[in-house]
């Protein structure tokens, strides 16, 4: 699909082609770039988003834009019951150092990305819960 | 609020503003001077955290009366009782524990604590205490980031100007768990159940800020809690936080055989404290699920203040079970009903305050749309009083005594549910004598899934369900020598379910669209205690 949108990291100047596909994914920004053809506009500086991040948040996209879309979570079933396990892919993709993740959340956070937000903040949420039983572990 | 707008609509407005109109305003002065108070302190993450004990504790050696103030649960570090009640009851606990010997232990216990917590954090935070952002930190303490750019979606707000402003990386690019916005650690913590989200609060003062966020508190769930969190070396002395007891690696956890009947009294106390809380935080509670013996040690009134005091009337879904609590170590409490009358006038009571209960109950939970609770399958009064007055969708009825026969107005009323789809009954009868085999109409339009593979000895007159697509049936019962007799009083469930429910997709686990005729024969033969092979 051709490029829709021009985007930057906030630390360089490497400019990223985003095609439509992905762009869909970005809920909070895709607006901007409606039906206007940005191809020949200024690229758009991202803040919050490293360009390094970035390039790991566009390759989530491509492995994940087949995805159907997430279903709110209900009351129906408990939360940690609603979160589906993570894939393979997925767990290999995440095993990077805590900065790296702090700054894919952000950039999920901030680019609207519903999915990859939700499996980093699982990650935290089971790093918190997973380092205070091994703390206790190895405090004993 | 970007990638959170979809589930988590209403948080960010409510950290700021926390609405605690149910509160007394000496309480919400008080609220608010201990905020501005943990604003202004801490310097750095580090005293920050001994900051939090030393307070309270300071708090608790000048006023004797405050002494429930004690952070013996990490869910409630400084939560005042409103209700006179609970009020008393909790002061006898804990003047019952306040002596100097037990404070000193619980103070040492908290220094332990806070190392222990002061670990934790920066396994989680890559930040050091004296880092050069722990001032931006304190600065934002309670302002939420990225606020501005999530909330309007005009195109001026997100010219790059603007979002330059809001940038979240520090000096040197590096971003830490410290430097997330409000937004992201909430989401974090909302995928935390309760407890570990308890112990977070006490991690440091930004995260027990937004772990107080009403949003993450809306589904409770007081099975998560356990009876006692292990004894540590000191066994005489019981523990007091289960955040403590996690945190010296107590693994065995809930070894009842070590516990002591204070330890149910201390569990108690804790699910009061959590109850206080959530009053003092005011979540819209969209799910509820507890277990409690609804007739003892006080639990019916526990759980009606939780009610009147917290915004329920959102509750989509309830699982309650009213006639047991599983954490009260049974053994140590030896019941003097032996009789079984005294048992059964027991039963009798129960019954009568949970019907009490759930009246009030039900009026306050409008918009529930998933019941699971042990029915008790007589009451003919509690089945009118459930039944019309809600808009059910699923509906779980469990058996509530070992045997018991209910009326078929029981039934007649479960088809005044209009939108009632999923049903799950269970019904054991008794298996009294050939001639008495009583069985039931089951009607409703909606009735999409029935499943009575719980029942025993359970037949079915006739049904009248032309939305039903599954049925989950177990075994047909195994009754009866005289088959003249049966099959005068039981119909042959084969004619009923063709007759009754002709739009059935699935019998068990077999799709009928998939069998042949014949196939389909036998299944239902198989399933019908009239027609089932006999083997002799």
């Amino acid at each position: 699909m051709a490029t829709i949108a021009q985007l930057k990291g906030w630390d360089s100047e490497e400019v990223f082609n985003v095609d439509g596909e992905i762009l869909n994914q970005f809920s909070s920004i895709k607006e901007l770039f409606g039906n206007a053809d940005a191809s020949n506009s200024e690229p758009l500086s991202l803040p919050n988003v490293s360009a390094a991040t970035f390039q790991k948040v566009i390759e989530w996209c491509k492995h994940h834009k087949d995805d159907p879309s997430l279903p709110p979570l209900k009351c129906n079933k408990a939360i940690s019951e609603q979160i589906k396990d993570v894939s393979d892919w997925d767990r290999e993709f995440l095993h990077v150092d805590q900065k790296t993740l702090c700054e894919l959340i952000l950039a999920a956070g901030y680019l609207g990305i519903d999915g990859l937000f939700r499996l980093t903040c699982k990650t935290v949420a089971d790093m918190i819960s997973g380092t205070t039983s091994d703390e206790n572990n190895f405090q004993h | 609020m970007l990638g959170m707008q979809n589930d988590n609509n209403e948080c960010r407005p409510q950290l700021v503003s926390r609405h605690s109109s149910n509160l007394p305003a000496n309480h919400r002065n008080n609220t608010k001077k201990q905020a501005l108070s943990r604003r202004s302190r801490s310097a750095s993450p580090c005293v920050k955290k001994y900051s939090v004990y030393t307070v309270i504790l300071n708090r608790t050696k000048n006023d004797p009366t405050s002494s429930m103030i004690t952070p013996k649960s990490p869910q409630l570090p400084s939560i005042r009782k409103s209700s006179s009640h609970l009020a008393t009851k909790s002061l006898k606990a804990s003047r019952h524990l306040a002596n100097t010997k037990q404070r000193s232990q619980c103070f040492n216990d908290f220094k332990k604590n806070a190392i222990l917590y002061k670990s934790v954090w920066e396994n989680v935070s890559s930040v050091k205490s004296n880092g050069p952002f722990v001032t931006d930190v304190n600065s934002n303490f309670s302002c939420l980031p990225y606020t501005k750019a999530s909330y309007s979606s005009s195109r001026q707000e997100w010219c790059p100007v603007q979002l330059e402003t809001q940038t979240y990386h520090t000096g040197d690019g590096t971003i830490t768990f410290d430097h997330l916005p409000n937004e992201c650690i909430l989401k974090i913590f909302s995928y935390l159940n309760q407890l570990e989200r308890g112990r977070c609060m006490f991690v440091c003062w930004k995260w027990y800020a937004v772990a107080q966020t009403p949003m993450i508190w809306s589904h409770i769930n007081f099975r998560e809690f356990n009876l006692c969190y292990g004894h540590g070396p000191n066994t005489e002395l019981p523990q007091y936080l289960d955040a403590e007891h996690t945190a010296q690696g107590v693994t065995q956890v809930n070894t009842k055989t070590q516990c002591t009947k204070s330890c149910y009294g201390k569990y108690i106390t804790r699910i009061e404290r959590y109850i206080l809380f959530l009053i003092d935080i005011q979540p819209k509670i969209k799910r509820l699920e507890f277990s409690f013996d609804l007739l003892k040690d006080g639990w019916v009134e526990i759980i009606k203040h939780l009610i009147r005091h917290t915004t329920v009337s959102e509750i989509e879904y309830v699982d309650m079970d009213w006639q047991d609590t599983p954490v009260k170590p049974q053994h140590l409490f030896s019941d003097s009903y032996v009789r079984l009358q005294d048992i059964m006038y027991e039963t009798r009571r129960r019954h009568r305050s949970f019907t009490q209960f759930l009246e009030e109950f039900i009026e306050l939970i409008p918009h529930v749309k998933t019941l699971v609770m042990p029915f008790h399958w007589p009451s003919v009064k509690a089945a009118k009083l459930v039944f019309p007055s809600t808009n059910l969708v699923n509906l779980v009825l469990k058996k509530s005594t070992v045997l018991q026969i209910p009326s078929q107005e029981v039934f007649d009323e479960l088809s005044k549910i209009t939108d009632l789809e999923r049903l799950l009954i269970e019904v054991w009868m008794p298996n009294v004598s050939n001639d008495f085999l009583a069985s039931y109409c089951i009607k409703s339009r909606s009735l999409k899934y029935l499943d009575l593979s719980q029942c025993k000895n359970f037949n079915i007159k006739s049904v009248d369900l032309p939305s039903l697509e599954v049925l989950i049936v177990g075994r047909p019962p195994t009754l009866c020598s005289n088959q003249r007799i049966r099959q005068s009083t039981v119909p042959c469930l084969c004619k009923v379910i063709r007759r009754g429910a002709p739009h059935l997709r699935r019998i068990n686990c077999h799709i009928l669209e998939e069998m042949t005729v014949n196939e389909i024969d036998i299944l239902l033969k198989s399933i019908c205690p009239i027609c089932k092979p006999r083997h002799h």
